[in-house]
């Protein structure tokens, strides 16, 4: 602790405090420097109101889930099992809802929650399709590499679309763990409609490795690119 | 004076005037709320950057009905814990945040006491402490706060209770309990006492 009539202390306590002023005006003017570059596609998706974004996200999905239905040859089979589906898509769009949420204090335990709930769907949805004894062979829920590139390029989009929807420059570990649950889960959603196999087993639940990718993937993508990040903001240099 | 829902209002309708008085009036606050969590000065400059960066990109979702003044200081708790996460480190509260220019030049007993005061901030709960920081320093009334961190006015209260309680033992351990004046809690409408440096002044032993 200081003592009192400590000048240097003092001394360096107000230039500290004096260069504040300073500092807002620089702020300003490199943060005015940052709104020019905000131009773009990108720009001015991640600009519009939330309502917006939580539809286009959603949007994206169905049109994917819809081009694969019309292209389905077993429309009609795997419709018996509507709420198996119909609950894996309630899922999907909490969890989109929840992930361009950008207004409150982001809950890391509830966007937690969430995407375990979503990568945990498939697994849940095999034991009810195996209740109802469609499949007796666990070898089902292995998926080929086939699968799961599909699955990628199906979900794709929808993970684009998120990537650009999203308003953070450094979005949390947790949200980054629920979209990539959201995209396995249309992407699995995508191939149950396309996959060759018959075995209800492996259409609902085979391919439940892409969500856990996707977010492995998310993951990766964050470590990467957070070194860029760390250095390259926009603090204006000081003058003195 | 413009109102900063005005303000924000006009800007929404493309006046980039407006968001410029925005900057003005609530960067200097903010910077100030920064430099107390952060040692760095260039982070939470950068920090209060992505605050204000965050509000543009977020511009359309402003409701003329809300205040914006919570919405801000929403969007600048969520940067600060992620900086924190990040950075994989606990607040370290510092002098900058909570001594004033006048204040700084003042001598060496309130820089005692704000360092006392920043020790005793560095004990308390994470929820706790964010939330007297918001109430004592940043000026928030419960009911912005509550907005701020998403919880109920009671909860709000609750945590400022306990926090202010732990600020006054670490104090008065340290023998500055009666040097400086905590603003009592759980009266929701007592005056705040924003600059609690004003009243060590003369008192700190």
């Amino acid at each position: 602790m200081s003592q009192p009539g400590d000048e240097k202390t003092q001394t360096a306590l107000t230039e500290a405090v004096l260069t504040s002023a300073v500092d807002v005006s620089q702020l300003l003017a490199g943060l005015e420097a940052q709104l020019e570059k905000e131009k773009g596609l990108r720009a001015w998706l991640r600009s519009r109101p939330s309502g917006v974004r939580f539809v286009l996200a959603l949007g994206v999905a169905c049109a994917v889930l819809a081009l694969e239905i019309a292209r389905s040859q077993r429309v009609a089979d795997v419709l018996q099992h509507w709420p198996v589906l119909a609950g894996q898509a309630l899922l999907v769009v909490s969890g989109v809802s929840l992930c361009l949420r950008s207004r409150l204090l982001v809950n890391r335990a509830r966007l937690l929650f969430s995407g375990f709930l979503l990568l945990v769907a498939p697994f849940w949805v095999s034991m009810v399709v195996g209740k109802l004894g469609n499949s007796g062979h666990l070898s089902a829920l292995a998926s080929g590499s086939g699968c799961f590139v599909h699955g990628v390029l199906y979900s794709a989009p929808l993970a684009v679309m998120l990537l650009l929807l999203d308003r953070r420059d450094r979005p949390a570990r947790e949200s980054l763990i629920l979209r990539g649950a959201i995209i396995g889960v249309v992407g699995n959603l995508a191939l149950i409609w396309h996959c060759p196999s018959t075995d209800l087993l492996h259409l609902f639940s085979g391919h439940a490795g892409l969500g856990v990718g996707w977010v492995l993937g998310w993951l990766l993508w964050r470590r990467l690119t957070e070194k860029d990040r760390s250095s390259n903001w926009i603090v204006e240099p000081r003058s003195d | 004076m413009r109102s900063d829902e005005e303000l924000m209002i006009a800007y929404v309708a493309g006046n980039s005037a407006a968001f410029r008085e925005l900057f003005e009036r609530h960067a200097p606050g903010l910077l100030r709320s920064m430099k107390r969590d952060l040692r760095a000065q260039e982070e939470a400059g950068d920090l209060v950057q992505q605050c204000f960066l965050q509000l543009h990109r977020a511009r359309l979702d402003f409701d003329p009905t809300q205040r914006l003044r919570p919405w801000l200081f929403t969007i600048a708790l969520n940067l600060k814990r992620e900086h924190f996460r990040r950075v994989k480190r606990r607040p370290e509260t510092s002098l900058d945040g909570i001594l004033e220019p006048q204040e700084a030049a003042r001598g060496a007993q309130r820089f005692e006491a704000a360092q006392a005061l920043a020790r005793a901030l560095e004990q308390i709960p994470q929820q706790q402490r964010e939330v007297i920081e918001l109430h004592w320093f940043d000026e928030l009334s419960f009911h912005e706060i509550a907005e701020v961190v998403g919880a109920t006015l009671s909860a709000v209260k609750v945590r400022a209770h306990r926090g202010y309680a732990k600020i006054r033992e670490i104090l008065a351990d340290l023998e500055l309990g009666t040097g400086v004046s905590i603003p009592v809690v759980p009266d929701p409408e007592a005056p705040r006492n924003p600059k609690s440096l004003a009243d060590v002044e003369g008192k700190t032993p």
